[in-house]
């Protein structure tokens, strides 16, 4: 089942005393399915949390068609949703237990204090429960950002940028939890600077750039299986310079490493490193990586 | 209703701890002390206008909290970006806008009482008396407010705090006027011109209908048909200028 | 620590110019601070403070009086800020009653008093005060007798009146009464009010009709009575009047009242 549908999206900004306009999304279209954990890339600028705050109520797009869960309106809709916000911020005077109970009552729910006590022990909290949200740090917003995002056991989670902020460790955490929400049988779009992290999760990408999509597919599908080029680390040969031939080659003291582009050629270099002598140590394929591939969508 | 009650007490509780209840408290207490100066200056009327001040008082830190923290309600919501965790929650404008109104209100009902039990303390203080007559003023600025409180919500949903809150203050001074306008165009007989002034008696909101300041004091007797105008005119008004309201919200964008 | 004082040399500064530079603040100025403009503008900015800024005003009041008196003994504008507290506050009373009495004794304006006090009858018709005061100020400062005696009437008609004021509507018109009702009007001014002013006022009142009394028992006599009591023993009292705290007596010829120590 498709959990969101867009079509042909347009957001329009105009200010309203000069009447200028601009163009923040221009002829989106969105499909994600159930259970996909969703990756949206793009520059900045490019309309990532535009769409996302479309796709939450937050902004009313200027033309085009949004599914949310089939054809369900939109307060029934976002009661299946959880979302969060880029940089969020949440009330400095409550405690995180306090926001936590006051989000789920949002969603008719009772959150008792030990199931809010549990959710914040989930992202990591458990020792700040009755620190005053004001007194968090930015790590700390994020991780109850995340906690406050799935309070009302949505179905479908929005997450704008949610691993800003974090330090590797919360980063891996709340990775682990969105791949454990996943598990659950939740869908999760989220967006994201960090491309590795994308790349580590994600079922499928969008690739946004001017309000538009470029690029859908798996990593595997973006990426394709070429192999970028090939390294083959090698010792003892004399004059190893004259492999330079075949391609990139870097001498050091006690090894070498050579890079070759084809395929073709990486068993005809291997056989003559060993006439020669000489002793392989490793052949590596080396993939082109999500960043890369990135990089050079934009320059396109 | 679940969600709107919600809501409110979140605004209560972020409002009262943000301290402005013991500054309010502290502040009206210290005024209301200080009305002890009254006695010698006041050529023997010193009861009269310690009462007058004292009610006055609350009166004017009602007015304050609502120009003040209610026309700045949604605005810090969006300075804030706390908005974002509402708007895309299962909760409707109507909501919201009821929720914040109502938590606004709390607190406001929250300091009126307090100041109102402050005034009596230092009226027994000062005056050896009580008069229970004046619990009436309470009862009617109750409903005041109710209305003030409507009226800074619905401005703060289109104009900026600093517009709202001069808006908010001058339609409260404007409105106690509105009667004279009613009698001018009564004397002028010009047609279009009584329909023109006759728009602001019966469009603005009319806070004298709560002013019975004048009547308490003086123990003049308080006809049941204000006591009903007051509930009926202060809570039909408000429902409708929170509907306005929530229709005005709804079409709001957060970037 | 330079800053702090550099700060505070600049408030010194201010200090000095504040002393020696606001007495050239315009004496006129300040004056015409005091008026206001029309009483309905008045009403209709106050958002419903309008019994607050009345007692602001009173007390304001109070503060022109007192400086007037002390110095050039006009008061030109007592009744323009009489007429604005009675239109923020139409049931505040003691502008009407008290304030009028000082309208008439020092600012010699008895015709304006008495049209301010038909004023306060149209707002306030069921109180006994009012024409009480008017048939005060005919009685004692117009000496018309007859007119006094019709306020009076009509004011012990009103609930709560005095038995006193049905007394003054006959009393006035039999002579030989004069002193007497004299005598309970500034008792009854005196009880009335717990400002020093009035009580001063009420004092200065029973002293001056002791002395006319003192006086005529010398034109008739030809020698001074040595005491208050014999003024009344003598028949020129009808009764010795009482006020806490002192006593009248007669000291070096003159009629004076001792505070008692």
């Amino acid at each position: 089942m498709k959990i969101l549908d867009i079509k042909s999206l347009v957001k329009i900004y105009r200010s309203p005393f000069l009447m200028k306009k601009s163009i923040g999304i221009d002829g989106l279209d969105l499909e994600i399915e159930e259970g996909e954990i969703y990756g949206l890339l793009g520059p900045n600028g490019a309309g990532k949390t535009t769409t996302l705050k479309i796709i939450t109520g937050l902004l009313q797009p200027t033309s085009g068609e949004i599914k949310l869960f089939g054809n369900l309106g939109p307060l029934e809709a976002r009661n299946k949703l959880g979302f969060l916000p880029e940089n969020p911020s949440f009330y400095p005077n409550l405690t995180g237990e306090e926001l936590l109970r006051f989000y789920a009552k949002l969603y008719n729910k009772n959150l008792s204090k030990k199931e809010a006590k549990e959710k914040l022990a989930m992202v990591g909290l458990e020792n700040n429960i009755n620190k005053r949200i004001g007194a968090y740090s930015k790590g700390m917003i994020q991780r109850i950002g995340f906690a406050q995002s799935i309070i009302g056991d949505p179905d479908f989670i929005v997450l704008d940028e949610p691993l800003s902020g974090l330090d590797p460790l919360g980063r891996r955490e709340i990775k682990d939890l969105i791949v454990e929400v996943n598990g659950k049988g939740k869908t999760v779009l989220f967006s994201s600077h960090i491309l590795s992290d994308v790349e580590a999760i994600c079922s499928r990408v969008g690739i946004i750039i001017d309000g538009k999509m470029k690029q859908i597919g798996t990593i595997r599908d973006i990426l394709g299986r070429e192999t970028k080029y090939i390294e083959i680390e090698f010792e003892e040969v004399k004059e190893p310079e004259k492999f330079k031939k075949y391609g990139e080659i870097k001498i050091e003291a006690s090894t070498n490493f050579l890079r070759i582009e084809s395929e073709k050629t990486r068993n005809k270099v291997v056989k003559e490193i060993i006439n020669k002598g000489g002793k392989i140590i490793s052949v590596i394929p080396v993939k082109r990586t999500l960043e890369e591939h990135f990089i050079n969508t934009i320059n396109e | 209703m679940n969600k709107i009650l919600t809501i409110a007490e979140n605004t209560f509780k972020e409002a009262i701890r943000d301290k402005i209840l013991i500054s309010i408290t502290v502040v009206g207490f210290l005024l209301m002390a200080s009305s002890k100066i009254f006695v010698p200056i006041s050529i023997g009327q010193a009861p009269k206008i310690i009462k007058d001040f004292g009610i006055s008082i609350v009166e004017i830190f009602g007015v304050f909290i609502v120009i003040f923290i209610g026309t700045r309600i949604f605005h810090q919501e969006i300075e804030r970006k706390t908005i974002f965790s509402i708007i895309s929650k299962p909760v409707s404008a109507l909501e919201f806008v009821a929720g914040k109104f109502l938590g606004l209100y709390y607190l406001i009902v929250v300091v009126q009482i307090l100041l109102f039990l402050i005034f009596l303390i230092f009226s027994k203080f000062y005056l050896r008396t009580i008069d229970i007559y004046l619990f009436n003023v309470l009862y009617f600025l109750l409903f005041e407010f109710l209305l003030l409180d409507a009226v800074a919500i619905f401005l703060s949903c289109f104009m900026t705090p600093l517009t709202s809150g001069i808006t908010a203050l001058l339609l409260f001074f404007i409105a106690h006027l509105t009667f004279y306008l009613k009698d001018l165009t009564e004397l002028l007989k010009v047609p279009g011109l009584s329909a023109l002034m006759n728009f602001p008696y019966y469009v603005l909101p009319n806070f004298s209908v709560f002013n019975v300041k004048s009547t308490v004091i003086y123990h003049l007797p308080l006809s049941i048909h204000s006591y009903l105008l007051a509930f009926s005119y202060s809570l039909l008004y408000s429902f409708v200028l929170i509907i306005f309201s929530s229709f005005l919200y709804s079409k709001k964008e957060f970037v | 620590m330079k800053r702090l004082l550099f700060g505070l040399i600049l408030l010194l500064f201010l200090a000095l110019i504040e002393i020696k530079g606001f007495r050239w603040i315009p004496k006129q100025q300040r004056e015409e601070l005091l008026y206001f403009p029309s009483n309905k503008f008045v009403k209709a900015i106050t958002g419903g403070f309008d019994i607050l800024l009345a007692d602001f005003l009173w007390i304001e009041t109070g503060t022109y009086f007192g400086k007037h008196r002390l110095s050039d003994k006009s008061y030109p504008y007592l009744y323009h800020m009489l007429n604005i507290i009675t239109d923020l506050d139409p049931k505040f009373i003691p502008p009407y009653t008290l304030g009028t009495i000082l309208l008439t004794t020092n600012a010699h304006q008895s015709n304006l008093a008495l049209e301010f006090l038909d004023k306060g009858m149209r707002d306030n018709p069921e109180l006994w005060q009012i024409p009480f005061t008017k048939g005060f100020i005919y009685y004692i400062h117009n000496k018309n007798p007859k007119e006094a005696s019709k306020w009076f009437l009509l004011a012990s008609y009103k609930k709560d009146a005095p038995e006193l004021a049905l007394k003054f509507a006959t009393w006035t018109l039999i002579q030989g009464k004069g002193v007497e009702i004299t005598l309970h009007l500034y008792l009854n001014l005196y009880e009335s009010s717990s400002s020093p002013i009035f009580k001063e006022k009420a004092i200065e009142g029973i002293t001056k009709t002791l002395s006319n009394q003192y006086k005529k028992f010398y034109i008739d006599k030809n020698y001074y009575a040595q005491s208050i009591f014999t003024l009344y023993k003598a028949g020129y009292l009808p009764f010795i009047p009482e006020i806490p705290g002192g006593v009248f007596t007669i000291k070096d010829g003159e009629i004076v009242f001792q505070q008692f120590q």
